[in-house]
C-alpha cells in the first residue's frame, strides 16, 4: 500500500529530506498551480527535526512525519487563515482547530494552508480571492472545489496527505477532478472546532490521500468525540487502518452493494461506462450488486442550496470588520458594516448571503426554508431504506469531467448543478468517498461510495475493494 | 413564474437586512438571477413532506461536560493582534447613536 510503504520508507531514510523534496516542488510548480495561500516551511522544518529525534527513540506518533496540507478554513495557530477571502486577508489564527491539534500530536508536519473557493462557496476552485487553483492533471482545467488546493496539492505531490472540508461535495468533487482519494466522514464523527463555519448542519473536515490506507490513517487521527463540539459522537472502537490492512480479496464476496439509476441520469456517457465497468468488476470478484431507487434525488439540489443559503447568511453575519478582518468604515454602524461587506465579499458569497436572507424572511420562510427542512427528511429516509438492506451505495462522484477554467463562473445554476451527486450525503449526514478509477480524455474519473452514518469502516472496506478491483496493491 | 416575485423593493429590503450594500448594477443582476434560481428551485413544491423539520441529523441533546473549570485561553495577545482599530485595550467601532 502506497502510504504504508511511504511511512516504512520514511522511518528508514529521512523525513527532513521528504519535506525538503516537497518544498522544492512547491517552489518550482505552485506559482502555476496555486494550491497554497500561505506556506509554513520554517515551522515545518522545525517540526521535522523534532520528529526525526522521536523516530530515533521510536516514540513517533501515527503520522510519523508525513507532510500534510490544510484547507484555509481550518485554524492552524500562528498561520494566516483567509478562507480564500479578502474579508480575512490578514487574519492570523490564534489557536489550533481540534483536527490540527490531533495532527500535530501524531507528528504530522503541516506545510501550509490551501487555496479554496471563497468561504467554500463554489464547486470548481475558481472563486478564491487569491486566484483560481489549477488542476495539476491539466492546468487548463478546474481542480474542483471548494477544497481545491487540498486536492491539487496531493495530486501535484506537494504533500502526502491533506485535510479539507465537505459541505456538499467540497472534498469529493476536487478529489474526483484531480484524481486523488477524498473522504467525507459522517456528520458528528470529526470535530468542527476551529473550522470556520459555512453551513453548520452539513459540513465537517475530512481527509485527502493517495490511497485508501492514507485516508484511514488520517481518519484514525482526527475522528472521535470532542468536548468543544457538542455534535460529535464516539467513534467505532476499531482502528480504521487495521480495517484496511486486514481486508482481503475474499472479503469482497461478503459485500452487498446497491446502485441507483437516478445516480446515473444526466451523467456523461463516458463516465457512466467507466463506473458501470468497475461495478461489473466488483461483481465478478463476488460482490452482490443490485439496483435500487432513489426517487427524491432530483430534489437534492434545491433542498441543499436552500439550507446552505440560510445557514450561510447567518454564519457570515459575524464578518463586519469591527474586531478583525477587512474594514472600510462609515458614519454609523449600519453604514460601516454594509460598506465593509460590500467591499470585501466576492460575488458568490454576496449571492448566498442575499438569498439566505431572502428565504428566511418572515413572509417567505414557510415557502422556502421550512419547506426545505421538511424535505430534507425525505432524502434521509431514502438512504435509510437502502442501508437497511445494503452495505454501500455506488455511483459516479461527478456528472461531468472537469471543465475549462472560467467556463461556468458566470452562471450560478450551472455551477450548482455540478453538485447533484454529492449533496445528498450531507443532507443525510452519512459518510461518502471518491476515488480515481480511470481516465477519460486524459482527465480523471472518480467513483463515489456511500455508507450509512457512522459506518466508516464499511466505507473504507468498499474503497479498498474498489482499489483491489482497479489492480491496486 | 414563482409566486414571490422579487421586486425592486424586496431587493432593497434584503440588502438592508443582510447589511450588504449593493450597487444599482448588482441589484438588477441579482434580482434577475434570483428569479431564475428560485423558479428552478420551486420544484420542491412537488415533494410530499411531513411536519418534521430536520435541522440536524444527529440527535444529541443536552450534552453535558464535567463540572470542572477548563484550562483558560492564554494567548489573548494573539487575538488582540487581529484587531483593526484599537485604543489601549479596547476595540474602536463607529458611533451607534
Amino acid at each position: 500500500m502506497f502510504t504504508k510503504d511511504l511511512i516504512d520508507n520514511l522511518l528508514s531514510t529521512s523525513i527532513e529530506e521528504n519535506l525538503h523534496k516537497k518544498s522544492e516542488e512547491i517552489k518550482k510548480r505552485d506559482k502555476e498551480i496555486n494550491s497554497f495561500i500561505t506556506l509554513g516551511i520554517e515551522e515545518a522544518e522545525k517540526a521535522s527535526k523534532e520528529i526525526e529525534n522521536k523516530i530515533k527513540g521510536n516514540t513517533q506518533g501515527k503520522l510519523s512525519g508525513l507532510v500534510i496540507s490544510i484547507k484555509d478554513n481550518i485554524a492552524v495557530s500562528n498561520l494566516r487563515m483567509t478562507c480564500g477571502s479578502k474579508v480575512l486577508e490578514n487574519y492570523v489564527a490564534p489557536y489550533d482547530a481540534t483536527v490540527t491539534n490531533r495532527i500535530k500530536k501524531q507528528d504530522g508536519i503541516i506545510i501550509g494552508k490551501c487555496n479554496m473557493d471563497e468561504f467554500a462557496c463554489g464547486s470548481d476552485g475558481t472563486s478564491s480571492y487569491f486566484g483560481p487553483t489549477k488542476n495539476p492533471r491539466n492546468i487548463e482545467y478546474v481542480p474542483g472545489g471548494s477544497s481545491s488546493g487540498s486536492a491539487a496539492s496531493v495530486a501535484a505531490d506537494f504533500c502526502d496527505l491533506s485535510l479539507g472540508s465537505d459541505t456538499g461535495g467540497s472534498i469529493r468533487c476536487p478529489a474526483s477532478f484531480c484524481g486523488v482519494y477524498g473522504f467525507k466522514p459522517s456528520y458528528g464523527l470529526v470535530s468542527r472546532y476551529g473550522l470556520s463555519d459555512m453551513a453548520m448542519s452539513l459540513e465537517g473536515p475530512g481527509p485527502f490521500a493517495k490511497d485508501t490506507y492514507g485516508i484511514a490513517l488520517l481518519l484514525d487521527v482526527i475522528a472521535g468525540k470532542d468536548s468543544r463540539d457538542t455534535v460529535t459522537v464516539e467513534r467505532e472502537k476499531l482502528s480504521y487502518t487495521e480495517t484496511v490492512e486486514k481486508f482481503n480479496d475474499s472479503d469482497i464476496k461478503k459485500m452487498k452493494i446497491a446502485f441507483a439509476k437516478e445516480f446515473f441520469e444526466g451523467v456523461d456517457e463516458g463516465i457512466k461506462k467507466i463506473i458501470l465497468d468497475k461495478i461489473g468488476d466488483l461483481e465478478s470478484l463476488g460482490a452482490k450488486i443490485e439496483e435500487v431507487s432513489m426517487p427524491n434525488l432530483k430534489y437534492a439540489i434545491p433542498i441543499y442550496y436552500l439550507v446552505v443559503f440560510s445557514e450561510f447568511s447567518s454564519a457570515m453575519s459575524k464578518f463586519d470588520g469591527f474586531k478583525y478582518g477587512h474594514y472600510v468604515g462609515g458614519q454609523d454602524i449600519v453604514e460601516a458594516v454594509s460598506s465593509t461587506r460590500e467591499a470585501a465579499m466576492g460575488t458568490e458569497v454576496k449571492r448566498r448571503v442575499l438569498l439566505g436572507t431572502f428565504v428566511t424572511m418572515e413572509e417567505f420562510r414557510g415557502k422556502w426554508y421550512t419547506k426545505a427542512l421538511k424535505a430534507r427528511s425525505v432524502i434521509k429516509e431514502d438512504f435509510k431504506r437502502i442501508f437497511n438492506s445494503y452495505d454501500l451505495l455506488i455511483g459516479p462522484t461527478m456528472p461531468t469531467l472537469p471543465w475549462k477554467i472560467g467556463e461556468r463562473i458566470s452562471d450560478p445554476l450551472s455551477m450548482y448543478s455540478a453538485d447533484i451527486l454529492t449533496v445528498s450525503a450531507n443532507l443525510a449526514g452519512i459518510c461518502a468517498s471518491s476515488q480515481p478509477i480511470g481516465n477519460l480524455k486524459q482527465l480523471p474519473v472518480g467513483l463515489q461510495l456511500h455508507a450509512d452514518s457512522l459506518c466508516e469502516s464499511k466505507l473504507l472496506k468498499g474503497m479498498r475493494a474498489v482499489e483491489i478491483a482497479c489492480g491496486g496493491m | 413564474m414563482v409566486e414571490t416575485i422579487i421586486n425592486e423593493n424586496t431587493i432593497e429590503r434584503v440588502s438592508e437586512i443582510a447589511r450588504l450594500k449593493l450597487s444599482d448594477k448588482e441589484k438588477i443582476r441579482f434580482r434577475d438571477e434570483f428569479e431564475r434560481i428560485l423558479e428552478e428551485f420551486s420544484i420542491i413544491d412537488e415533494i410530499k413532506v411531513g411536519d418534521k423539520e430536520l435541522y440536524y441529523v444527529v440527535e444529541n441533546v443536552n450534552v453535558l461536560r464535567e463540572d470542572s473549570s477548563p484550562k483558560p485561553f492564554n494567548k489573548i495577545n494573539d487575538i488582540k493582534n487581529n484587531f483593526n482599530k484599537k485604543e489601549d485595550e479596547y476595540i474602536v467601532v463607529p458611533r451607534n447613536l
